[in-house]
């Protein structure tokens, strides 16, 4: 009963589903990684803008508060009705999802920035770098490599939250797993493969960021 | 030439420096000795303008820095942090180059300005180095090789010796009176007594945000009369 | 730099009641579209639910209530338009705002949700009892639930089962996600019985033959009247023309013979 064999007819089925946990996996993660990098250089304290910088904190306030579940369904019911539009389920679960997981990289990099030594950036300052320059050739590199293993960590949570796009209806890789179940009654050989495609996910982010950090080895050993 | 005047610095209520007034003068080394907390680091970042000033004014050249675009007084006054604040992610030659990039010297000419101050200096064996595998003497060598590289008239550089040992401290003499000779402004605090004997030109004395006692060894020949806080401070 | 920090707080704060008025607002929208004037039916259902509804391997979808939502479009001269919205709280959330025009899920016939919606019989007929699950055989001594005491019983929450099991405080209730996950858990030994639907009892069974079943009987106040069609009740319209379609497949035996070719007693 728990044999492969019959999940191969429902092959395209599991594709597809992978096809769209992986396109939102990947939307979300940028996504988030723009929005939540803006609001951290805007919000940390070496880049002091006030007036940005209690309004991001709202944000992350709201963010990191409301389960993502909820955000989900805010986006999909509430906010179309207030503005009288009308999205499919991908765009609002994704753009909840980035709106989520933007509040929690935005706290990373604004402690990454925050973290580095004042020292730095007052030699930028002898040296005539203007507040961008020094940010961008001096303090970004240093805060990607301290924060690049924790940026892992949301990604890596954010892949686990794209199985929250099946309650509004979007045909994820869980869905698509239960969907067969409820044919065929075969949870063990299901759940196990799709667990080995999520793992396969997740491990490509591994490798990447591992790679990354070989990259930027800048002499340590 | 930089003439200091009436300067007054205080960060929430705590005074650091009460109007102290003092100059620097080019071919010379003007030191600023005394004890710790008496406001010699807080003086020499309040003329490259890392502090605010709650009062005084700063010429250089009888031109106010504080006039100055930031850029404008990167290119006129240097500055060597205590703990030399290299960018850990940057090679020693790409340290010493990336400040004239931002300032707009050609890739090429920048490479070969920081190649030539890093040969002086005896690191352009490193160049390739990260900060991180470097010893203290070796970082402050770049540390100076980055902040020449910008050709500016006035060098400060913040308790120089703080963490050198004796060997580097001789090299670190022999690069100052170099510079002094090209006709560099050399300023510098040191709570090193040994340092500061080594290098006495021309000596403010600190104590509590104050400046007690100047002494210029060229006219002056009798230290214990005319200086003698001073002395006592240097024969401790 | 102070005032930056009060405008932006306010502000906020502002916006948070902007929203909060609106949603408060929106629960009294009249926003019930006319059915006579739109060319479709829209169909509110979530896939993964066989054999009432199902994406079988080529990717569409089929069930049960696919074939009577088709049955049904064609009666009311319609086009069908099938919205998969995943989950109970998504479909409910859709029926109000009106964005569906009909719940078709298998959705049992029960007291309270009669009270905030109206819900047309299309199949099952009164059901008085409900059947417990056992993997293997049913324990010594077992002829009732009333002899399960301190027994654990994997129910789906807010379910018609879960319902039902109220008046038994002695047994153990085990939720379970979906109901499939039921069916692992008496096999595991989880769990010493799962209460479900009787279609998903015939479901398990003709797949494990080994499975035993208890009827759990129903008082009057929780059987449930088969399964409904829910519509907004505020759409009577809609509601008069469905009954008047279920009415007229039954007579035509046609559910009949879907509940046949999907195995539905």
């Amino acid at each position: 009963m728990n044999s492969i064999d019959i999940l191969i007819p429902y092959a395209s089925l599991l594709l597809k589903g992978s096809g769209i946990t992986l396109a939102a996996w990947i939307l979300a993660s940028i996504g988030s990684l723009l929005l939540g990098s803006i609001c951290g250089i805007a919000s940390s304290r070496a880049c002091s803008l006030p007036a940005f910088s209690y309004p991001i904190r709202l944000y992350t306030f709201i963010a990191k508060g409301i389960p993502a579940y909820v955000q989900i369904l805010i986006a999909y019911f509430v906010l179309p009705s207030l503005l009288g539009i009308t999205v499919s389920g991908f765009i609002a679960a994704t753009g909840a999802l980035i709106f989520c997981s933007g509040g929690y990289v935005t706290e990373i990099v604004r402690t990454g920035i925050n973290s580095i030594p004042s020292g730095q950036w007052d030699a930028c300052f002898v040296l005539g770098y203007s507040k961008w320059h020094a940010l961008k050739r001096v303090i970004a590199p240093q805060v990607i490599r301290l924060i690049l293993p924790i940026l892992l960590g949301e990604s890596e949570q954010l892949l686990k939250s794209t199985s929250l796009l099946a309650t509004i209806g979007v045909t994820e890789l869980t869905r698509a797993g239960m969907n067969i179940i409820s044919r065929e009654l075969n949870p063990l050989s299901v759940y196990l493969l799709i667990a080995c495609i999520y793992l396969l996910f997740a491990a490509i982010i591994n490798i990447l960021i591992i790679l990354a950090q070989k990259r930027m080895r800048y002499g340590n050993n | 030439m930089v003439i200091i005047n009436t300067l007054s610095v205080a960060i929430k209520e705590q005074i650091l420096l009460k109007s102290v007034s003092c100059t620097l003068v080019p071919g010379r080394i003007t030191s600023f000795v005394g004890p710790s907390g008496a406001g010699k680091t807080t003086l020499l970042r309040a003329i490259v303008g890392l502090v605010p000033l709650q009062s005084g004014t700063i010429l250089l050249n009888n031109k106010s820095v504080a006039t100055m675009s930031n850029y404008e007084r990167a290119q006129n006054i240097g500055y060597v942090f205590q703990d030399f604040n290299l960018f850990p992610c940057m090679t020693v030659l790409e340290n010493c180059c990336d400040a004239l990039l931002i300032h707009a010297v050609p890739l090429e000419e920048a490479k070969s300005r920081a190649s030539v101050l890093l040969e002086k200096m005896g690191m352009h064996k490193y160049r390739d180095k990260y900060p991180s595998e470097l010893s203290g003497g070796q970082k402050q060598r770049v540390a100076i090789a980055r902040m020449l590289a910008l050709r500016p008239s006035v060098i400060l550089l913040d308790e120089p010796t703080a963490s050198l040992d004796p060997a580097n401290t001789d090299i670190l003499v022999e690069i100052l009176t170099q510079c002094v000779q090209e006709g560099l402004t050399v300023g510098l605090s040191t709570q090193d007594m040994s340092f500061a004997k080594k290098i006495i030109d021309r000596v403010y004395y600190l104590e509590n945000g104050e400046i007690q006692e100047f002494c210029d060894t060229k006219i002056t020949t009798n230290l214990l009369q005319e200086c003698p806080r001073l002395r006592n401070f240097l024969h401790q | 730099m102070k005032n930056y920090k009060k405008i932006s707080i306010i502000m906020g704060l502002a916006l948070c009641a902007l929203v909060l008025a609106l949603t408060l607002f929106l629960k009294k929208e009249t926003n019930i579209q006319i059915n006579s004037q739109k060319t479709s039916f829209i169909v509110g259902t979530a896939a993964g639910y066989a054999p009432f509804v199902s994406i079988n391997a080529d990717g569409e979808y089929e069930g049960f209530d696919i074939d009577v939502a088709r049955a049904l479009a064609d009666k009311l001269g319609k086009k069908l338009e099938i919205k998969d919205l995943g989950s109970m709280t998504s479909l409910f959330m859709s029926l109000k705002q009106g964005s569906i025009d009909a719940i078709i899920w298998g959705l049992s016939i029960t007291e309270d949700r009669l009270k905030n919606v109206a819900m047309i019989r299309y199949q099952g007929e009164t059901v008085t009892e409900y059947p417990l699950l056992f993997w293997d055989r049913i324990p010594e001594g077992v002829s009732s639930i009333n002899d399960m005491k301190n027994m654990t019983i994997s129910v789906e929450p807010s379910s018609a089962q879960e319902a039902a099991l109220r008046n038994y405080s002695f047994i153990e209730k085990q939720y379970v996600d979906r109901i499939d996950d039921a069916l692992l858990n008496i096999q595991y030994g989880k769990s010493d019985a799962a209460l479900v639907e009787p279609a998903i009892a015939q479901k398990f069974q003709k797949k494990y033959p080994n499975i035993k079943i208890l009827p759990l009987i129903l008082p009057p106040e929780d059987q449930v009247q088969g399964i409904g069609i829910t519509i907004k009740k505020d759409n009577q319209e809609l509601i008069e023309r469905v009954q008047a379609a279920v009415d007229e497949l039954r007579q035509g035996g046609i559910i009949q013979a879907f509940e046949t070719k999907w195995g539905i007693a």
